[in-house]
């Protein structure tokens, strides 16, 4: 059938009018009739296959024979599918990143590790959660005193936690994150005293309450469970989540936390920076007084800070708004940016209680997400043809390209290939993990252009110079003998050379067989015109025009 | 049979015709019905300059007269800066010397006692005009999300203090827009052509997105070229098929919108870079190296930014203004954007916004003092290009400094405007009453203890006037880009509120003969 296509696509584009019928057999029935079946989870076709790897790797890749196929390969998931695979990605070997003064720098190990680690989708997720709890190691400074670099020491232990919580509790997480001392620098939870060196009392810094507050947990708006938001009824507008007051609650609630050490400090002072251990709670600089937090409550009058801590986000993690506000958020990084409300309302289900009484299990949100109707099958599903999916972010794009193109990350003679990856990344507009400020790279809430309401958050860093950066990307991943030299190898042999071959290979691969006739017309077009050159060169000139086309820059 | 196959069999025989046609043109002509050139009919721009994170104005101006230095200093034990190393200013209505600029400022002090800088004191995002008890009692609509960073950025690009609740004009719906943008959406028809009105080194993108018309966003080191091979060739085939691809939007919404930039950058990057370099080459070597001269920063600045951002746009402003005989784009009317990041000071302040504020000092006058040298520049005939550089940011911050020298996200801010035609050497607005003794209750200035100011002007009274010099003129086209701006003069008005809040412009640029 296939090939049938492909033999009728080089009549037709030589310009000849066929005599028989259409070949394909009867005409296809309109779109209202194509009913689109459910894929079983464990038999996958391959499209669908490929679709679940775009969602839950930084890109799909061929086993080219290879054996045993890597778990990460299209084939394998073919052959063992979604569940299973997804089980096999909750357990490979996580990837860490080295935050020691000899590694090469983080976002460089953050590239390698996605092009080449085996925990894709743990690195998929933590990159996800790194966009939502936001540190950056732009916002840490260097002591030019030590000998160590302080923004990747803490940068390194600060995304290795995020890897090491990304399966566990919500909870769990953000103790963690408000506990860990590159954040406590970043947002000014280290060393936020309620005290003056004289015992009075002094206004706590509100940075690190209020950003937990508005984009750790629970967002600004109140939320109905299946994502959207709650407005008032007589006046229209949008119910905050959390007043001034409550900010300043917990902001004196979250008082007196302070780097690790030996001991605590004296009343109004610190200790020294230091970023191999979590912060830790001394209660001389903390306000022990009852603050009202969300929803009413109280916080032990007398508590300690380690007390209040814990008061304070058992109460914020209990909150209705952060199972849709974390949820749909998760979904829009996988998955698609303007997902059903009654695919957010499954996955929030499934964050209030996985089945065994747990709120907030991340392995079973991302499994809920990734095995849910609206993510898998063949294609999007046709009553959200026109809404569905996402700009690809920078990061995902570059190493999309790189592992369809069975990319090998040479790392001998000094080459640095993942500085090579940042480098792109960040001329298309995400400087990995240098988000520029506690907002990431890009807002959830970002429309799309054009779009009426609709969100394309990664649009926020679509711009005539980014968009230009992800066609130069490209051509110098394509044509420039730079990238070879950065150890950055690709490998075109998998792209057939038969220029109707190699339509349908990038079709069935790369666009999991939603190619536009469009498309597939122009790219035959442009490889056959004798101005493309070689064999080799019309590869690439297909490469570069099916991965700049806009059915590719979406995921779908 | 998946969709894909049948489309493109379908496809195939329907759209063979259609390959030969040109790319996909832009789809968003502009719709200017009545901006005017009448103000001057030579070249204008305006050019933002964000500061982003927060600036502390409360250290950018400072009252040097005993009383309120006292009650600054006393908000301010750690951060305050003494009378003595405060730069003294004199601006006209004021006692002689009743003012500082922070020591960092030492060329805006210059450009201010030479009546080319004003300060607009106290603006900030508001719906409506608001007294201490229109805040505490909540009886007048408060900005969306005060004190948030990315809301009051977006509040102050905007200039819709509201999003949550406006109701917008059926052609702003569902579309981010900023007052830059929208200023472009009704002043395209003063250029000819259709190269972008706006174009975005850094700040915030918003401030740059109009309705209808898109800008030109250019990365800081002012290049925005495709790259090509070395086959002339091959690259006509390779662009001319890319030009006609990234047009193929299969009715899916996302597609059409990545499509449209990517067109946009496709269509303009070139004519812009030949416009830069032969615009360029016309001036005289003497002024082009008097101008780079101008922008070489001192010792101590590797880290700078925007003073590289503010060299590429003074290039692109003379690109636009240089008639096309000379090479340029012979454009009336730009809007340029530039950012500069870091002032969002929990912590340590003083150094960091002192070597922030050095910064900026060196970069507004470098571009003020290259628009100088441009005035007699016969290249551009008799009437030399104008150009006001304004600076915005996300708030003001607390007066009262927090536990870590630092200060905390407050609201209605300080703001610089410079060029040629600023009314300088004054201030406008009024500045707040710094006493936060007792808690601050009978501070009318002040929506709690800390010292967040409730602002004397809006953003939009601000833009405004400076939408309104560039061409912006009937009130349909004022309440096109500025939709609060006629319901709260009314207000102020109605409820009897100062001079300044009852008038839609704020009188810093010298009127047009």
């Amino acid at each position: 059938m296939t090939r049938r296509l492909a033999l009728a696509l080089t009549v037709l584009a030589a310009g000849c009018v066929p005599e028989e019928d259409p070949p394909g057999g009867p005409p296809a029935p309109p779109l209202a009739e194509a009913r689109q079946a459910v894929e079983p989870l464990d038999t996958p076709s391959e499209e669908n296959a490929i679709r679940f790897l775009e969602q839950a790797t930084f890109g799909p890749r061929l086993a080219l024979g290879a054996s045993p196929a890597p778990i990460d390969s299209v084939e394998h998931v073919v052959d063992v599918g979604i569940s299973v695979a997804l089980t096999e990605q909750f357990n490979a070997p996580r990837s860490l990143l080295d935050g020691t003064s000899t590694s090469t720098d983080l976002g460089s190990q953050f590239f390698v590790n996605a092009v080449t680690g085996q925990d894709q989708l743990r690195q998929r997720v933590t990159f996800a959660l790194s966009q939502v709890l936001v540190a950056s190691q732009t916002g840490i400074p260097e002591v030019m005193a030590t000998p160590e670099s302080e923004p990747k020491l803490a940068m390194a232990g600060y995304l290795n936690l995020l890897s090491a919580r990304s399966f566990g509790t919500f909870r769990q997480l953000l103790d963690a994150v408000t506990k860990d001392p590159a954040m406590g620098t970043f947002l000014d939870m280290a060393n936020n005293k309620a005290f003056k060196t004289n015992g009075q009392p002094i206004e706590p810094n509100e940075n690190y309450a209020r950003e937990m507050l508005q984009l750790f947990s629970l967002g600004l708006h109140k939320l109905n469970e299946d994502g959207t938001v709650v407005v008032d009824n007589v006046t229209g507008a949008p119910v905050p989540a959390y007043t001034e007051a409550q900010v300043q609650a917990f902001a004196h609630a979250l008082s007196g936390w302070t780097y690790g050490g030996a001991a605590c400090p004296t009343v109004g002072k610190s200790n020294p920076a230091s970023y191999a251990q979590p912060m830790i709670g001394c209660d001389v600089n903390h306000d022990s007084t009852s603050k009202v937090l969300l929803r009413g409550f109280a916080t032990t009058d007398g508590g300690t800070a380690t007390k209040h801590l814990k008061e304070a986000l058992d109460n914020v993690v209990d909150d209705p708004n952060v199972p849709p506000f974390i949820s749909k958020q998760l979904i829009q990084h996988l998955v698609t940016s303007n997902p059903s409300t009654a695919y957010v309302q499954r996955v929030v289900n499934v964050f209030k209680n996985n089945g065994s009484g747990v709120r907030g299990d991340l392995r079973a949100v991302v499994r809920a997400i990734l095995e849910d109707d609206e993510a898998r099958g063949p294609q999007p599903p046709l009553a959200q043809y026109a809404t569905f999916g996402h700009l690809r972010p920078p990061a995902l794009f570059i190493t999309t390209a790189v592992r369809w193109l069975n990319g090998q990350l040479d790392t001998t003679a000094g080459k640095d290939p993942g500085a090579k990856l940042n480098s792109w990344s960040r001329s298309l507009g995400q400087y990995v993990p240098r988000p520029p400020s506690v907002f990431s790279y890009y807002p959830p809430h970002a429309p799309a252009p054009g779009g009426n309401g609709l969100l394309g958050p990664e649009f926020a860093i679509l711009d005539t110079a980014t968009v230009t950066a992800r066609a130069n990307f490209v051509h110098e991943l394509l044509y420039a003998t730079s990238t070879a030299t950065a150890g950055v190898l690709i490998d075109l042999s998998a792209v057939p050379t038969d220029p109707n071959d190699q339509v349908l290979w990038l079709g069935r691969y790369l666009l999991h067989d939603t190619m536009s006739s469009d498309l597939q017309l122009a790219v035959y077009n442009a490889v056959t015109d004798p101005r493309a050159g070689d064999l080799t060169r019309r590869k690439k000139l297909a490469l570069f025009l099916t991965s700049l086309s806009p059915e590719f820059q979406i995921q779908r | 049979m998946t969709i894909s196959r049948r489309k493109f069999l379908q496809g195939a025989s329907s759209t063979l015709g259609a390959l030969a046609a040109a790319a996909t043109l832009p789809k968003w002509l502009g719709s200017a019905e009545a901006a005017t050139l009448s103000g001057y009919a030579g070249y204008r721009a305006t050019v933002c300059v964000f500061l982003l994170g927060g600036n502390d104005g409360n250290n950018v101006i400072v009252p040097l007269t005993a009383g309120p230095h006292a009650q600054y200093l006393a908000a301010r034990p750690n951060l305050g800066l003494d009378q003595a190393s405060l730069r003294p200013i004199n601006p006209v209505g004021q006692a002689a010397g009743s003012y500082g600029l922070h020591p960092a400022l030492e060329k805006l002090q210059a450009l201010f006692e030479q009546e080319r800088a004003a300060v607009l004191c106290n603006v900030g995002p508001l719906v409506l005009p608001m007294r201490k008890t229109d805040y505490t009692s909540e009886t007048v609509a408060r900005p969306d999300n005060l004190f948030s960073h990315s809301d009051q950025q977006d509040a102050w690009a905007s200039a819709i203090a509201n999003p949550s609740t406006i109701s917008l004009p059926l052609s702003l719906v569902g579309k981010a827009t900023g007052w830059g943008g929208r200023t472009a959406d009704k002043i395209a028809g003063l250029n000819p052509g259709e190269y972008p009105e706006v174009t975005s080194f850094g700040g915030k993108a918003l401030f740059a997105a109009g309705a209808v018309r898109q800008p030109m966003m250019v990365s800081s080191s002012g290049v925005l070229a495709f790259r090509q091979t070395n086959d002339t060739n091959f690259n006509t085939l390779q662009n001319d098929a890319l030009a006609q691809v990234v047009g193929f939007d299969n009715d899916v919404i996302l597609e059409a919108a990545y499509g449209g930039v990517f067109t946009t950058a496709q269509t303009f990057a070139t004519s812009r870079t030949t416009a830069r370099d032969a615009a360029w080459a016309t001036l005289p070597q003497t002024t082009r190296d008097a101008i780079d001269a101008l922008f070489v920063p001192p010792a101590g600045s590797a880290s700078w930014s925007l003073h590289t951002q503010l060299y590429q746009a003074l290039r692109d402003l003379i690109a636009g203004a240089m008639p096309t005989a000379g090479g340029g784009l012979g454009v009336r009317r730009q809007v340029f954007s530039v950012g500069l990041g870091g002032f969002d000071t929990h912590v340590g302040q003083g150094a960091t916004q002192e070597d922030l504020l050095t910064q900026l000092d060196f970069s507004l006058n470098a571009f003020h003092q290259a628009m100088t040298l441009l005035k007699t520049e016969g290249a551009f005939g008799v009437s030399p290009p104008q150009a006001t550089l304004f600076t915005m940011s996300d708030f003001g911050r607390t007066l009262l400094e927090n536990s870590d020298k630092g200060s905390d996200h407050g609201w209605g801010n300080h703001a610089f405007v410079i060029g040629d035609r600023v009314q300088g050497r004054r201030l406008y607005g009024t500045f707040p009453n710094l006493d936060l003794s007792g808690g601050a209750v009978n501070n009318l200035d002040t929506v709690d203890s800390k010292g967040r100011w409730i602002p004397s002007l809006t953003v939009d009274q601000y833009a405004y006037s400076l939408a309104s010099w560039l061409g912006l003129s009937t009130a349909a086209e004022r309440d096109y880009v500025f939709p609060n701006i006629a319901g709260y003069v009314a207000e102020a008005i109605a409820k009897g509120f100062p001079a300044a809040a009852r008038a839609y412009k704020v009188g810093f640029l010298l009127p047009d003969a």
